[in-house]
Parts: structure tokens; sequence; C-alpha cells
């Protein structure tokens, strides 16, 4: 039909095809009509412009900066469409883009490409010959369009040399850096090997053993990098490289930031960012100023789980994932592996921890804490263990004095000793648990007083108050005494320590008192309150369930129980809890203050007022002795803040 | 008709796609950078403040709901790029100088006023920016002077007859290298922003 000449296309196809809303079949066929009819084509003279050509040719044509912008304008956002040339230089134009390793041709400076061996969102690398040297290297050039700006280009130049101030074993080199056709380019040795994401990925996913030495190696090789004051801030499993040794090689100090360089700080361009998947929940708030070693401890903490795993502690859509990185607790990779013995699975938590403050002082203790999970014996069959009520098999102790304890508790408990070597080796200050889901600061300050100082003032805390909640019932064998005795001991060493803000020790100790006596209740509340401090609120909960099972009139257990699910956002959970609590305690300040939270947050902002109102009531000002005072405090604060909410 | 595959939008809000991811911030960063620029704000901030708003998108990308009507989406983020610098040089504690004026805050109120000239130029250099990104990438898929053509026809506004002249072709020559490109750049805006969204003429 169409070669029929008296055939015109529809005035409506023709404008279609002017504006590109055919279809690519119907449009050739007006195409083929069109170099055969004049009186077509003098149509589409006539025709008015579609909208998107008008909006081209006005953005077009409007001046391209305005002077507000500063001098360093990135000239990329007033890019003249088309007319950049750079897309035609750039040696990743002779490339397809999606393949892997794919040969290419073409050269960079003397370097003559060879072959295409990874991309990331950074740049490409690509295999290359160098004929001066006569060897291989691998050579690395910007993504096209990254460095459009002279600034962009400076910034690239300088975290290149970020990395070559680094000279590590364990940390691939720079071999060189240079301009070609005005665009920067790394150089860098070839290695051998295979990417922790590409073993992953493979059914060659490492043991346990071989997890922790590949970690604790990197860990190592980190302190190294800062203490020369480069901290990664990129560091996943495609940046670790196992070479022939099975050695980890860190690569990609891409992203780096050296801390010293007088007020030089190569924070990011997102843009060059991987995913997220790895960032610390301070990177993902884009809060560069406190991007610091607890950035890479918190990176590798999640290579670590992932190992042990073999899946990343979060996973979902990208704003799922950052609302997760930011609020919720992994799963320990104990509950997904039960290989991971306890003190490993604490290790990664503790790496894990939303408040860098809460995370290893340094990449130093963290090697130190994963050649512990390595050296220390594998504790005996539970047979041989009164106590050892965990299934968990294959637990390695971290220190061979507590697993002395175990069998026979009746020595001379050494587990004080024990904990001061621990104690001496990671020192924490006390930091406000910012990472509370969703709560302002004002709010997080309330529970806080309530369960750090409030609790420890009011609660039992004296080793002689504990011995007695922990007195053994008539009859009981002298043994079981024993190991009462010396779980006694432990909590009281727990209460020392979480005086002293060491959460994580408290959590270990608490669970060496758990260990030697199964059915005590106070060391399941014990440790659920180090979890809650740490931040591991899921785990919390855990243990406050168990304690309340063994003990259901532990009213501080209540209080956890409602201070962590008001953390995790289960509010009508958090509120049974604090309910059940005061049910047996009807003064209980903590319960009222947890209570008052979750109906706040459930904005019934009338019921959350009068349980503040109760606090205030229970504890008047200052008045009563014993620190009351901040507890009446906690009172006014969440009356302001539910009258602020109004 | 345009394509109707999964949108970047789409793949941002629906899995941790680490392409998209790149992708996104690859497009969107330097148009924030410039805006944030603007603000007189240091680099490193300003770095910060670019990474924040881009999470931010990210992370609220699943309650944008298109409604329909064309442009909302550089507004919507024009209006998470005000509440950024709004919550940042709160948290800083620290007005920075706005060079041509003293007042920051006064910029900032202007920017999130959908009818300033402040939001009428961002939603030109918005546009020229993301169709330029587009344009780049749709370009490479041309011969030479197919795109040349476009770019004088369309984008400098040549009339068809002088370009054809310069390119020594006839004048249908130009209508088909308008239409060839146009159709790849619209399937591109598909592919990047969804079919919804369009490029609408300032008033």
């Amino acid at each position: 039909m169409q070669h029929d000449p008296s055939w015109h296309p529809d005035p409506h196809v023709l404008v279609a095809f002017d504006s590109g809303t055919l279809g690519e079949a119907e449009s050739s066929v007006v195409e083929d009509h069109l170099g055969r009819c004049a009186q077509c084509v003098a149509r589409l003279l006539d025709g008015a412009d579609d909208s998107l050509v008008a909006r081209l040719r006005e953005v077009h044509a409007s001046p391209p900066c305005d002077t507000a912008v500063t001098s360093q304008a990135d000239t990329s956002g007033c890019a003249v469409p088309g007319s950049d040339c750079t897309l035609h230089r750039h040696p990743s134009a002779l490339v397809p883009h999606r393949d892997d390793i794919a040969p290419v041709s073409g050269s960079v400076a003397r370097f003559t490409l060879l072959a295409r061996i990874g991309a990331g969102g950074f740049g490409i690398v690509y295999k290359a010959y160098d004929p001066d040297l006569d060897r291989h290297v691998a050579i690395k050039v910007p993504h096209e369009g990254i460095l459009r700006t002279p600034r962009h280009r400076e910034r690239f130049l300088r975290e290149a040399r970020a990395a070559a101030t680094l000279s590590h074993p364990n940390i691939c080199p720079v071999h060189e850096v240079g301009h070609w056709n005005n665009l920067p380019y790394i150089v860098m040795p070839v290695l051998e090997g295979a990417t922790l994401d590409r073993l992953l990925d493979s059914d060659q996913r490492p043991t346990t053993q071989q997890a922790v030495r590949w970690v604790r190696s990197v860990a190592e090789t980190l302190e190294y990098a800062h203490s020369k004051g480069v901290v990664h801030r990129d560091l996943k499993p495609s940046n670790i490289l196992i070479n022939e040794r099975g050695e980890p090689i860190v690569m990609d100090f891409g992203l780096a930031w050296r801390q010293t360089d007088q007020g030089t700080r190569l924070t990011g361009d997102l843009e060059m960012m991987g995913t997220p998947l790895y960032m610390s929940p301070e990177q993902t708030r884009g809060n560069a100023a406190t991007t610091s070693p607890a950035t890479d401890i918190y990176s590798l903490g999640v290579v670590l789980y992932e190992l042990l795993t073999g899946q990343p502690p979060f996973q979902g859509g990208l704003g799922e994932l950052i609302g997760q990185i930011l609020h919720v607790e992994p799963r320990p990779p104990a509950e997904l592996n039960r290989q991971v013995p306890t003190e490993l699975n604490a290790v990664c938590m503790r790496c894990l921890a939303k408040d860098p403050a809460a995370r290893f002082p340094s990449m130093d203790a963290l090697a130190h804490a994963l050649g512990d999970c390595l050296t220390g014996p594998v504790l005996p069959p539970p047979d041989l263990n009164a106590g050892v009520g965990d299934p968990v098999s294959g637990m390695i102790s971290p220190d061979p004095s507590v697993e002395a304890v175990a069998p026979d508790a009746c020595q001379e408990p050494p587990a004080g000793a024990t904990v001061m070597r621990r104690a001496r080796r990671s020192r924490r200050t006390v930091g406000i648990a910012a990472s509370v889901a969703g709560l302002t600061i004002a709010a997080v300050v309330v529970v806080r007083l309530l369960t750090d100082q409030g609790e420890i003032e009011s609660r039992s805390f004296d080793p002689k108050q504990q011995g007695e909640i922990i007195q053994h019932p008539p009859g009981e064998g002298q043994e079981h005494a024993n190991a009462r005795k010396t779980a006694a001991d432990l909590l009281a060493r727990c209460l020392e320590l979480g005086r002293s803000g060491d959460f994580s020790e408290v959590v270990e100790v608490a669970s060496d008192a758990i260990r030697i006596e199964p059915e005590c209740a106070e060391a399941y509340e014990m440790r659920a309150r180090a979890y809650a401090e740490l931040g591991n609120y899921a785990a919390a909960v855990t243990d406050c369930d168990t304690a309340l099972q063994l003990d259901p009139q532990l009213v501080p257990a209540y209080v956890t129980s409602a201070q962590a699910n008001v953390a995790l956002g289960r509010l009508s959970e958090a509120i049974r809890a604090a309910d059940a609590g005061l049910a047996r305690d009807a003064n209980s300040i903590p319960c009222y203050a947890n209570r008052g939270m979750a109906r706040a947050k459930q904005a019934q902002l009338q019921e959350a007022l009068a349980d503040f109102d109760a606090i205030v009531e229970r504890a008047p000002g200052d008045a009563t002795a014993g620190g009351h005072g901040y507890l009446s405090q906690s009172g006014y604060i969440g009356k302001r803040l539910c009258s602020t909410a109004r | 008709m345009i394509e109707t595959s999964l949108s970047l939008l789409q793949r941002l809000a629906d899995n941790s796609d680490d392409q998209a991811w790149g992708e996104f911030c690859r497009l969107y960063q330097p148009l924030l950078r410039a805006w944030i620029d603007r603000y007189g704000i240091q680099d490193c901030d300003a770095d910060d403040i670019a990474q924040e708003t881009l999470l931010a998108l990210v992370a609220d990308i699943r309650r944008f709901q298109h409604p329909g009507h064309s442009g909302a989406f550089r507004g919507w983020i024009r209006a998470i790029l005000v509440n950024r610098l709004r919550v940042s040089w709160r948290k800083r504690r620290n007005t920075p100088s706005v060079p041509g004026t003293n007042d920051f805050w006064e910029r900032l109120d202007e920017l999130e006023d959908p009818d300033s000239s402040l939001s009428h130029l961002w939603n030109t250099e918005h546009d020229r920016h993301v169709l330029g990104r587009l344009l780049e990438r749709v370009a490479p898929r041309f011969a030479e002077d197919t795109y040349g053509i476009f770019r004088r026809y369309v984008l400098e506004n040549v009339s068809a007859a002088q370009v054809a002249a310069e390119w020594g072709v006839t004048v249908n020559a130009v209508f088909i290298a308008k239409s060839r490109v146009l159709r790849a750049l619209r399937q591109e805006i598909a592919l990047v922003l969804g079919p919804q969204e369009a490029f609408p003429i300032e008033d």
C-alpha cells in the first residue's frame, strides 16, 4: 500500500514521527515515504514543534551558568548536549560496558590496552602492556564523565596519592600516576587471585577459621593504613583479593580519606561509590566529618558477616537497605551459621554496632579479638561442662582461663583476672545510644538515664546482695552451690564493667555466667541490658524472654524488654512488657518511661503524658537523695517532648 | 511506542541494584553539587550534602508517587535538596555566605517556592543537565552526520533548509535524523525516569 503514490501517512502519524513517538517499524515506512514525497516534507516544515523539542531548544538557548555559581562551577552541570567530545576520546568508549573481561584495542599513554579486567563505580581497569619495563600492568582510568572538571581530576589524583603513601605487602601498590589526553590514570601491578566476592559467589566459601584468618589479616593491614592516616572507606569483598598464596590483598583506596592532610578531606563523590551494602551508618548519613577508622571497622564487620553466613547483614531495596543500616540490628551470624562460636559472633556484632564508639577502638583491637577466636582451645564436649547449656557446637573460648572456669567452678575463680585482662584490651567511653530508631536525642536521653543510672543505682548492684539473689536453695549439692557462687561473682563483675561502660565485656562475662549457671535469670537479664546498650536490640529481647521464662517476677527484664522493643519500633510489645513490669511493681519508673516513649511514638500523647506525670510524681525533683533528681528530669523531658509533639 | 521496561527509578526502588545506584548518582551528583556550590558551601561539606541528598532521594524514592503531571520529579528533587541544605546547616550551626546576597536562608526559601525565579532556573538547569546526559548516552548510537544534523536543527534551532545545505543532504534527511534521535532520547527518558516524566516548557 505504501508504494501507492497516492498514499500519505495520516497527519497524526506524521506528527508522531516528527516527535519521535512513532514505533520503529512504522517510522521506517514514513522515512521511506519522505524520500519520495515533497508534500509530506513540506507538511513537516510547517508543523508545530513538539514540547520536548521546544524544551530542548529552550534549555539549550538559555545561558549555561548563572553568576551565582561559584568560580569552580561544575561545567558538567551546564553541559552542552552532544558538544562534549570527552566521550569519544575516552578509551572506555572502545569497549562494551557490560562484559567483565573483554578484549580491547587502543592505548593509554605508553601502555597498550590488552583487556578490560574490571569495572566499578569509580573507573575501568584494563590489563595493559608497559613496553618500557616490558611487563603487564593494570591501568585504571576513571569513568567517562566523572572527571569532567579540574576539581574532579585533582581529586582523583589526590586519592591516588593517598594510596601511594602506603607500602605494605597486603596493600595493592600504585606504580605510577599520569595524565593522558587530559585524563588521569593510575598504574598498578596485575594481581593474580580471586576477589572475595567471586569466592562468595562460587562454591568456595571459606571455613569459619579461614574467614577469621583472612579478616584478621585485613584488619592488621588496615591498622597500618590507619596509622598512616588513611581510611579506606570502601571496604567490600570485591576490594579484597586472595592471592595465590592465600593472602588477602586490600585494593582500591579510591575513596580513601587522608586524615592528616591539613584540612584536605577526600570525601568521596557518591557517584564513585558502589553499593551501600557495606556502608557504615555514619556513611549512609553522609556525615563524612564522622568518618573515621571506625567506619572501616564496620565495613570489615560486614565482610566478616558475609564470609561467615554467606549473606550480608542487610538486604533489600536501597531505601530499605539504608533504613536497616541506620536502625535495624542484624541477626547475629551464629543464628545463621551454627559453626560460628559465641565469641566470634560477639566480635562480628561489635564491628556492626551502629554507634562508632561501641565498635572496636582500633583495627588492632579487632585483629587481636579475632586472633583470640583462633587461638583459644575448643571447649571440651558438653558433658564435661557442668553448666554448658548452649547447644551451639564448635564453641571456641576466647581465653584459656575462661575454659578453666567452666569444668571446675570450685577452684579459685580466675574470672576476675580474665575480665581484667580483657578490660585492658578494650576501653570504651560511655556514649549515648543514638542508634535508637527514630527517637529524638532527648528521648534517648530519657531511656538512657533510666536504664543506665537510675536502674544501676536503684537495683541491687552490690555484689553481696547479688549473692543473695542467687541464694542456693536448701538441699542443693555443694558443687552446684559453687557454680552459683561463681555466677554471682561474674554478675558482680558485670555490674562493675557496666558502670565503666564496657558493655561488650558485660556480654562476654554474662555469657560466662550463663554457661556456668544456665538457670540464672539475672544473668540473661544482665546480658540483655548489655546487648541493648550495644544496640543489639533483637538479642536483648531474646535474652529478656529467656530471663522471664526463668523468673516471671524479674521486673528489670520487663524494663529492658520494653526498652529494646521501643528501639525496634515494636511498640505494642514494648507496652505489653512495661504493663507486665508495672503489674509487678507499680512504682517502676523505667517501666513508666518506656511505656511513655512507646505511647508517644504511637502518637497517644495523652497516655504518654500520664506516664511521664507518673514519673514526676514518684521522683519529685531533687529532693530525693540517691540520684532521683534525674529520674524526675526524665519525666519532665518526656512531658516537654509530648507538648512539642502537640 | 515507548518501551515500558523498568525505569532506573523503579530499579532503585525495587532492589539494591548496584548498577542502578551508580547510574543514578552519576546522573544527579554533578547537578546537585553545582547547586550546593551556589550556597557558598565549602567543597567537602558540599560533597557531604550532595551525598545526603542522594541518599535521601533514594530512601524516599518508593514514597515518591508520580502524580502524573510532568516535571513532578525535578520538583521533588528540588524540595529534598532544600530540605537537606536546611538540615545540614542547622546541624553545622554555621551559615555560609551566598555570593550576591548575604541571606542564605532567604535564598533557600526562594528555592523552595516553586514559582520563584530561582526555581525556574533550577528547572532549566535540571532539564539541561538531565537531557544533556541522556543525549550523551544516545549520541554514540548514531552516525556522526545523523547526530550532527539533529544537534544543528533541534538544539541549535537552525532552519531545516540551512542544516540540509550545511551537511549536503536533502531536507527530508534532516527530519529523519530528528525523528530517529528524538525516538532514542524518549526511550532513554523512559528508561531512566519512567514513561511519565517529561520536560515541560516553563509557563
